[in-house]
């Protein structure tokens, strides 16, 4: 054994020369050389060294100058290939740690590499030990790619003296590694975008970035490791905070608890901490699976479309309902027809409401549902049809011959039923079905992230279980048993149910006023003033008057139209007492001074949202327990159009109100409360 | 800033997705692909067999790694001899390296003696893209009632030097040994390591 080798490069020479062997046997190219410089067909591999050392600490490089359209990998090499493999021997020094710069994505078909094309250069902290010489033996092994791959094999040797005064460099070469340094991820303190959170979602971890600086350029992220989530460019959002990525997980590896990702913007790099991944928010009442099929989730809206007549939300057309049950004629077939008509209009309004709600989400506006009582207008336009329902149910006014009778009016023809029944059904939707009760709010939910064609499944599964009760007494022959004869109780049943729609008009109107101030309150009344006036006017036979009650109705409904759009939407004020309007920065804050959260998700023309803050929230026990528990209440208000609660329900799977949402005080997952409210679930959540 | 009403009705179509995946746990899926015999070997024929589908590329250094040092032939005939099916599967489109015509690879068979059941030809890439085969070599092994137990890399050392061999941990073997008399397979899944398919 020549003294001046040790044992370990012995072993090397070893392994190299059985590889050549073996490899060349099997035809493939390889090169074994050592030396200061590898050359290869398509790889140059070569020191970026001083020509001395100094007796401190210095940064060498090894420079890969690869033939263009070649590529080697990053220690992440991505769906496929090996990233190189260094191991080094230093005689008269220590070698620190090998430094990578930051890749780059490169794309075969549908799958993802992550390397480095052209040059790279790896900076490599050398620590001289007090002597006169220092020698390094690198042993390389590197896969180079163009569209086959070939492994290479090679060993770097350095012998440089150490010089007392200092190292001394070329100029140039001493430039390159400068360069190259700066590719190095530096540490995630001086990144422009900081990765606030990660959470689990079905099949992939979603990544939330929030922006330190007033950057608007979106980063690059690359995961460290390579089996736990694709190398693929991720689908990115921007948010009303930042940024989110979803990245896949790798199939059949287990949820991951910590990732790391180097980020890469502009020309610079740095590299995240560990980065926690939170599971998905637990909901204590749903009975579904974590991972819901199609079928799963048209069942619960069936289910939940089933259990929506039972929620408060529905009050407004209880009335209507009621009346067309029982005013219907007594034939089976005119009841069918009046099922029919329902279901038709209820499946309609359901599916009319959805593709819209799809297609205003198409355009990237943060919509959910009960969108359509989030515009002013509209609520106008309900308080004026309610309005002139109840005024019709009252007898003040009657429908001409050629209008189609809102409220079931006794009709003799089985077409006009239809469509007073269809009409019906349309208004049950539109005003009742905005909140969501049990099972409801995890379909629409899963409907705003699925397909169109899965989404418009559900909305009408939704409206299928919505009219099943309905429809199914209208259909019953024994139904009809126990309606008495018709008589003059059918006239007190018509004014009496006028009044439940005159609570429903001043629920309106107190939902107009949340929406646009006093102002908002004051024209919608004065409208219902004039349009009342109008009626009356209405009355008399002289056709002047007619048509200036005509004139009149649409002009004051156009002015006041356009009045209401035009007032600014107040800010919803924050109720007084302990409730603070939701903000994400503050609840991070609450959160990680291990403080409970309690966070209320309402709007004002979701009903069921009021009974349950009438009925649990508002409630001295439950005050008292929030105040025990120290407990930060939120509330977040959806009355008008807003994008970050929009997004802060979609966090949570739900595109919809009511969403009660516990987050714990020892950071654990958060949890939801079922939609209808009762003051033991309350205990449990916040209790457990 | 307020959004205006966009009163469009448009029906999203979310693309379909092309690629799929056998993931451990769940159903392997089905596959219907020519032999280099010429006939048409159907996931359904090895139903109440273990199987093994081996992805394969002549010319890939890290097949070559596996199947010069006699790694790979020493597996199929250890496992074949105990009623395993092992199917090595060609997904290389014509023209790619690796792409077998029917005699080549019967050719290949009989000099790199390897002891495969049947060597499949994927050159459409269909098979390999329901399997999400990402790398040759590309393991995925499936029980008698066609569950994926094991999906990934054959083994822990993504070295090109088949020197690393013996001391590299061999995923294909954990799995079958554990699998064939009835216990639990501990790696399930492991990053697969090589040259990428040449679809």
């Amino acid at each position: 054994m020549i003294p001046i080798f040790p044992e370990a490069t012995w072993r090397g020479i070893t392994h190299i020369v059985l590889l050549y062997a073996v490899l060349l046997t099997s035809g493939s190219p390889v090169l074994a050389q050592a030396g200061e410089a590898i050359h290869s067909d398509h790889v140059q591999v070569s020191w970026l060294a001083p020509h001395a050392f100094g007796p401190s600490s210095t940064t060498i490089g090894i420079r890969f100058a690869l033939q263009p359209g070649w590529h080697i990998y990053w220690k992440n090499p991505g769906d496929s290939g090996a990233a190189p493999k260094f191991t080094f021997l230093a005689d008269g020094g220590r070698v620190g740690e090998l430094q990578w710069p930051y890749p780059a994505r490169l794309a075969f078909m549908h799958l993802t590499n992550l390397g480095y094309t052209d040059e790279v250069i790896f900076p490599l902290p050398i620590e001289p030990q007090p002597g006169t010489a220092l020698r390094v033996e690198a042993t390389l092994e590197w896969l180079v790619c163009q569209d086959i791959c070939i492994p290479e094999f090679g060993t770097l040797t350095l012998q440089r003296p150490i010089n007392s005064d200092g190292p001394r460099w070329d100029a140039s070469e001493q430039a390159m590694l400068a360069q190259a340094h700066r590719r190095v991820p530096g540490t995630a303190e001086a990144a422009p975008w900081h990765i606030a959170s990660a959470q689990l979602r079905t099949g992939a971890v979603q990544v939330n970035l929030v922006p330190t600086t007033s950057t608007q350029d979106i980063p690059t992220l690359f995961p460290v490791h390579g089996d736990i989530v694709s190398p693929g460019a991720p689908p990115t959002e921007r948010t009303s905070h930042g940024v989110k990525m979803t990245f896949p997980l790798l199939s059949g590896r287990p949820p991951p608890e910590r990732l790391r990702f180097v980020m890469v913007a502009g020309d610079s790099a740095w590299e995240s901490e560990d980065v926690l991944v939170r599971p998905a928010a637990q909901a204590l009442h749903d009975v579904l699976p974590a991972h819901l099929s199609l079928w799963w989730v048209l069942g619960a809206a069936l289910v939940g479309g089933l259990v929506l007549n039972l929620m408060p939300c529905v009050f407004p057309v209880l009335a209507l309902k009621l009346l067309a049950l029982v005013q219907a004629e007594q034939t089976p077939t005119r009841r069918r027809h009046e099922g029919l008509g329902y279901t038709l209009g209820v499946l309609t309004t359901f599916g009319a409401l959805g593709a819209v709600l799809l297609a205003l989400r198409a355009t990237g506006a943060a919509f959910g549902w009960g969108f359509q009582l989030q515009s002013p207008v509209i609520v106008l336009g309900l308080v004026v049809v309610f309005w002139l329902m109840a005024l019709n149910l009252l007898g003040v006014f009657e429908w001409g011959l050629g209008l189609m009778a809102l409220a079931g009016r006794q009709r003799s023809t089985g077409q006009a039923s239809l469509s007073s029944a269809f009409l019906t059904g349309m208004l049950a939707v539109f005003v009742a079905a905005p909140c969501t009760g049990p099972f409801m709010g995890t379909a629409i939910g899963a409907a705003a992230t699925l397909p169109a064609p899965a989404a418009m499944a559900i909305f009408l599964g939704l409206g299928c279980g919505l009219a099943f009760p309905f429809l199914a007494a209208a259909c019953c022959p024994t139904a009809t048993a126990w309606v008495p004869k018709a008589g003059p109780w059918m006239e007190t049943l018509k004014h009496g149910c006028a009044f439940p729609l005159l609570a429903t008009v001043v629920w309106l109107l107190w939902v107009l006023g949340r929406q646009t101030g006093p102002d908002g309150w004051l024209i919608a009344a004065v409208l219902l003033l004039v349009l009342s006036f109008s009626l009356w006017l209405g009355r008399f036979t002289a056709s002047a008057l007619r048509g200036g009650a005509w004139v009149l109705a649409l002009a004051a409904l156009l002015c006041a139209s356009v009045q209401i759009r035009a007032l600014a939407a107040t800010p919803s004020v924050a109720s007084p007492g302990a409730w603070v309007a939701y903000e994400q920065a503050l609840l991070q804050a609450t959160r990680a001074k291990n403080q409970a959260v309690f966070v209320d998700f309402t709007a004002a023309w979701c009903i069921t949202c009021q009974v349950n803050k009438l009925a649990v929230l508002e409630t001295t026990a439950a005050r008292a327990l929030f105040q025990e528990r120290n407990v930060l209440l939120m509330r977040g208000d959806w009355t008008t159009y807003d994008r970050r609660i929009t997004e802060a329900l979609a966090e949570f799977g739900r595109s919809a109100v009511p969403l009660y949402v516990f987050y714990p005080a020892d950071g654990a997952a958060p949890r939801i409360l079922p939609p209808l409210l009762t003051l033991s679930a309350l205990e449990t959540a916040v209790t457990n | 800033m307020r959004p205006s009403y966009v009163a469009v009705l448009l029906l999203l179509g979310m693309p379909a997705m092309v690629m799929a995946d056998a993931v451990p746990g769940k159903p392997a899926p089905p596959f219907e692909v020519k032999d280099a015999r010429g006939h048409v070997q159907k996931l359904s024929d090895y139903q109440g067999k273990w199987l093994v589908l081996e992805w394969f590329n002549k010319d890939c250094p890290y097949v070559r790694k596996h199947y010069g040092s006699g790694n790979m032939q020493g597996l199929q005939q250890r496992y074949v001899t105990q009623g395993v099916a092992w199917l090595s599967v060609i997904s290389s489109a014509p023209g790619k390296q690796g792409y077998l015509e029917p005699a080549e690879a019967l050719d290949t068979v009989k000099t790199t003696k390897s002891a495969a059941s049947q060597v499949l030809l994927d050159p459409s890439g269909t098979m390999g893209k329901a399997y999400g085969a990402k790398t040759t070599p590309h393991m995925f092994v499936i029980d008698p009632m066609g569950t994926v137990v094991y999906a990934g890399g054959i083994d822990d050392n993504d070295s090109a030097n088949p020197a690393v061999i013996p001391t590299s941990k061999n995923y294909v073997s954990a799995a079958l040994d554990a699998a064939l008399v009835g216990q639990k397979v501990v790696t399930a899944s492991a990053r697969p390591y090589g040259c990428h398919v040449q679809y």
